[in-house]
């Protein structure tokens, strides 16, 4: 008897399709073709509605990254969510979860997207809520309610894009004038500034860290977060030269510093990562930001690859401790689980751009890029703090889990001996080296001429040596022992909780509306129009009805009497 | 139910009253046939020989030989004064009517009736008066008057009824609150009339005959589960809805095709008067219906099981619910 689980069905279905995608990507690069359909569903006042379909080697090549780490990750929870009682569910979300990306990223139409925007947002949602207790409820609100903004905003640009004549973005947005169609451009963005969690959205992001870890890696790749930075690539024809753009530049940067300050200050290996995630989705926009959509997109592929893995990385070492997430609790992994460290580490060296990795390809690309183009003080300072930054908390990361001291507890089973999990992280560690290479391979056939002065070429460099040995060394020497963070503990606070975002989007945001309703309700339904309405009307109505009890309890010569004054009155009336 | 011979008699009289009055050609001829159906139905109320059935004949009597009178009166003075007795006749066939200045008998007289008998003067009773007073329609006062009259029956068939615990009186209060439509619909055409008076005497005849099979007469044998089980329960509430004019049902129909002919003849006033009084018509028979289906309901075991019904009930009932959602269903083929 054979019995065939979810996740070796979904691997086979899934890699299959991801290779034939990456093939087709390849194949249409080549030819440079581009199959659009479009399936008009009516047309009102001459522009019609019609669902669209690209196929052009973006979108192929997306859908099989999207593809390729899904599978992996699906095979993962294989075994990392083996002997869960709604196995069965997950894999169903998860796969939810990538048809809605799948329908975002082939169709660039207003109205068409909203199909696979609204989807993820929902599915989001049944999956951060998966485990059931009170911190995913909260988590799930948050992340639901802020990706609602982002919906929203998508609905009022369709309404406004309605001038425009046809939802299609792909068409129209190379003729987009800011004079006409500002505002939809700013809602545009913001969608895509709640889904990719720049600065006002931001809290969500470390909140949903309360869904299963594979989920996290799924999401945090690949699928919800890139939805936005994707979007906007598809739509970076209209933000050159608009306003849009540099505020957007200003908030990613923003956005990239404080996730990798904050991340400096979490002590939960999620957040951390999550964090390091919401501080490339930073680079991303920023470069977009600056105009160079297509290394916006390469460092988004690239990106998904090794945070993926190191999203599944840190499920194998949660698993290995107890579910504890304290990096505190960690220390000395290397010793046990050789094999996973080594994946962590090559994930996190690619994450700092360690040359030749994956990492190495986009970002240095993008960081060189952008010292050479025109761009002020405050977003070079930001870029620059923020690269130092990233090395700065991956080592961190490392010195805490991998090396250093033995946290664990007494009893603690640590090895790297699951093969489902460990194999699919292989999978992914060969993406995470190669990828880059083959990515800037394939994308950029003529390379990018780069023209810098000795110390901007080397300031990436110098930050990044920097940023490891403050991360490295810093605790090392054990400065953290003697709570000298209790001396500046307002700024401590700020800069660790990503600026008090979570508070601001959840408590605050909430409290003034909801004291306003609760105010209306005491007043309004429980009292005024309480009175004045129902209740009132029936005391008033009953009241009435008394006195015409009352005047019905007379004898019947007092009715025909009173009929006989009336006749009397319209006599004397008429005559 | 066994009909004696004189009761046939007297039947027959009745009706023959009403066509006499409502086809002849002068005042004198519609107060005979008025006198005929007035003496004719004396009789038919004192079925039972106990006080309540003659209290109720006797307040009928003197009420509607005072309207008699006076329509005597007013048509021998036609020719005197041609600008009073219009009004004076408005006012005895309004007094004959049970409208709402005059409405204070209406209740009382029911009171003392069987379900039957009160059919009979919620429907039967009301052709004739009706009938002459359209002939009225034309002198502009008397249509003033027929305004007044139906902002007060409106209001006073509303209100009324809010406070009553006896069905009866429930009925005479939302027949007041008809008769107000009624009167409206005088004032557009006599057609209209006709069409709104057959459909409400649909209407309150099948659920006067539901509480009629039950012997139902208070609130609280509604609750009692041997006097009316849940089936019909559930037709009483349907049928009581379709009398407040809730859309789905027949009840609906007569009020829409009214208020579209009220509103295109540019009659507001009224017409804001007549929907907010249904509102609250509606809401005593929602109570009704409502303490009979959530209120606990004890069943006895030593009680009858109730009486058998007649053929009629289920077709009145079937009419009453989908008189509107038929012939829509032909119109779509």
């Amino acid at each position: 008897m054979w019995y065939i689980t979810m996740h070796l069905t979904s691997l086979v279905f899934l890699c299959s399709s991801a290779f034939s995608c990456i093939l087709l990507s390849l194949t249409s690069l080549y030819y440079n073709s581009v199959t659009m359909i479009e399936w008009e569903i009516m047309t009102l006042n001459s522009s019609s509605v019609v669902m669209t379909l690209i196929f052009d080697w973006i979108s192929f090549m997306f859908l099989g990254f999207v593809l390729f780490i899904s599978s992996m990750v699906l095979f993962y929870s294989g075994d990392y969510m083996e002997g869960d009682k709604s196995f069965n569910r997950f894999m169903y979300l998860v796969l939810a979860f990538v048809l809605s990306m799948g329908a975002l990223i082939v169709s660039p139409n207003m109205i068409s997207i909203l199909l696979g925007w609204d989807g993820l947002g929902l599915v989001s949602y049944a999956l951060v809520i998966f485990y059931q207790n009170e911190k995913s409820a909260n988590a799930g609100m948050l992340t639901v309610l802020s990706n609602r903004v982002g919906d929203v905003a998508i609905l009022l640009s369709i309404s406004l894009m309605f001038m425009a004549g046809g939802w299609n973005f792909i068409l129209y947005s190379s003729y987009m004038s800011d004079s006409n169609l500002l505002l939809m451009k700013c809602l545009v963005v913001m969608a895509a500034m709640t889904k990719s969690a720049q600065i006002p959205f931001s809290a969500w992001l470390p909140a949903a860290m309360a869904a299963p870890t594979p989920v996290s890696a799924l999401v945090h790749s690949s699928t919800l977060v890139t939805a936005g930075v994707y979007l906007l690539i598809r739509f970076s024809p209209a933000l050159m030269g608009s306003e849009a753009q540099s505020v957007l530049l200003i908030i990613s940067c923003l956005t990239m510093f404080m996730a990798g300050l904050g991340a400096n200050f979490e002590y939960d290996l999620k957040k951390i990562i999550a964090l390091s995630t919401l501080s490339q989705l930073g680079v991303m926009l920023s470069i977009l930001a600056l105009g160079f959509a297509d290394l916006a997109f390469f460092h988004l592929l690239a990106h998904a690859l090794f945070k993926a893995l190191l999203f599944m990385c840190a499920g194998v070492v949660i698993h290995a401790v107890k579910e504890y997430q304290d990096i505190r609790c960690m220390g000395s992994l290397v010793f046990s689980m050789p094999l996973t460290s080594t994946c962590m580490n090559l994930a996190n060296l690619a994450l700092c751009g360690m040359p030749f990795l994956a990492g190495f390809y986009s970002k240095d690309l993008i960081l060189e890029v952008a010292f050479m183009s025109n761009i002020n003080l405050l977003a070079f300072v930001l870029y620059a703090l923020a690269t130092g930054l990233t090395v700065c908390y991956s080592f961190r990361l490392v010195y805490y889990s991998l090396t250093g001291l033995f946290n664990l507890s007494s009893m603690s089973q640590v090895n790297d001996k699951s093969v489902v999990m460990t194999s699919s992280m292989m999978s992914l560690s060969i993406g995470g080296v190669t990828g880059g290479a083959f990515l800037s391979w394939v994308i950029f056939p003529e390379s990018y001429m780069i023209c810098l002065t000795f110390t901007f070429k080397v300031l990436a460099l110098a930050l990044s040596v920097l940023g490891a040995l403050i991360g490295y060394l810093l605790n090392i020497m054990s400065v953290n022992y003697s709570l000298r963070s209790l001396k500046s503990y307002s700024k401590v606070v700020f800069m660790g909780s990503m600026w008090f975002m979570p508070f601001l989007s959840t408590f605050n945001l909430s409290h003034v509306s909801l004291k306003t309703a609760g105010a209306c309700m005491k007043v309004g339904d429980y009292g005024w129009s309480e009175h004045f309405g129902g209740q009132g009307l029936y005391s008033n109505v009953m009241h009435q009805s008394g006195y015409l009890q009352v005047s019905q309890n007379s004898s019947v010569s007092i009715y025909m009497k009173s009929f006989l004054f009336w006749v009397i009155v319209v006599f004397f009336i008429m005559i | 139910m066994l009909i004696s011979p004189s009761q046939l008699m007297f039947i027959l009289t009745l009706i023959s009253g009403t066509i006499l009055s409502i086809s002849s050609t002068s005042w004198f001829g519609a107060w005979a046939g008025l006198e005929l159906n007035l003496l004719s139905f004396i009789p038919l109320i004192i079925t039972k020989n106990n006080q309540y059935s003659s209290e109720s004949a006797l307040k009928y009597f003197l009420v509607q030989a005072l309207g008699s009178a006076i329509i005597i009166f007013s048509a021998s003075i036609m020719l005197i004064s041609p600008s009073f007795a219009p009004l004076c006749l408005a006012l005895a066939l309004l007094l004959k009517l049970g409208a709402a200045p005059f409405h204070f008998w209406f209740p009382q007289v029911m009171e003392g009736m069987n379900w039957i008998q009160s059919i009979v003067l919620m429907t039967i009773q009301k052709i004739a008066p009706m009938l002459l007073l359209s002939y009225l329609t034309f002198n502009y006062l008397v249509t003033t008057i027929l305004f007044y009259a139906i902002i007060l029956s409106a209001i006073i068939g509303a209100v009324g009824g809010i406070n009553q615990t006896l069905l009866r009186k429930i009925m005479a209060f939302s027949s007041i609150n008809h008769m107000a439509w009624m009167l409206s619909a005088i004032l557009i055409s006599e057609n209209m009339w006709t069409m709104y008076f057959l459909f409400y005497s649909l209407m309150s005849s099948s659920v006067a005959l539901i509480f009629h099979f039950q012997q139902i007469f208070h609130f609280s044998q509604i609750t009692s589960n041997n006097a009316s089980p849940l089936p019909n329960k559930i037709l009483m509430l349907l049928s009581l809805l379709s009398l407040g004019g809730l859309p789905p049902f027949t009840g609906f129909f007569p009020k829409w095709i009214l208020i579209q002919e009220m509103t295109s003849s540019y009659f507001f006033m009224p017409l804001l008067v007549l929907l907010a009084s249904t509102l609250i018509s509606l809401y005593y028979y929602l109570r009704i219906s409502i303490s009979a289906f959530v209120l606990f309901s004890p069943k006895l075991k030593w009680s009858s099981p109730h009486r058998s019904q007649s053929l009629f009930t289920p077709l009145m009932a079937f009419i009453n619910l989908f008189g509107l959602f038929i012939p829509s269903v032909f119109i779509m083929f």
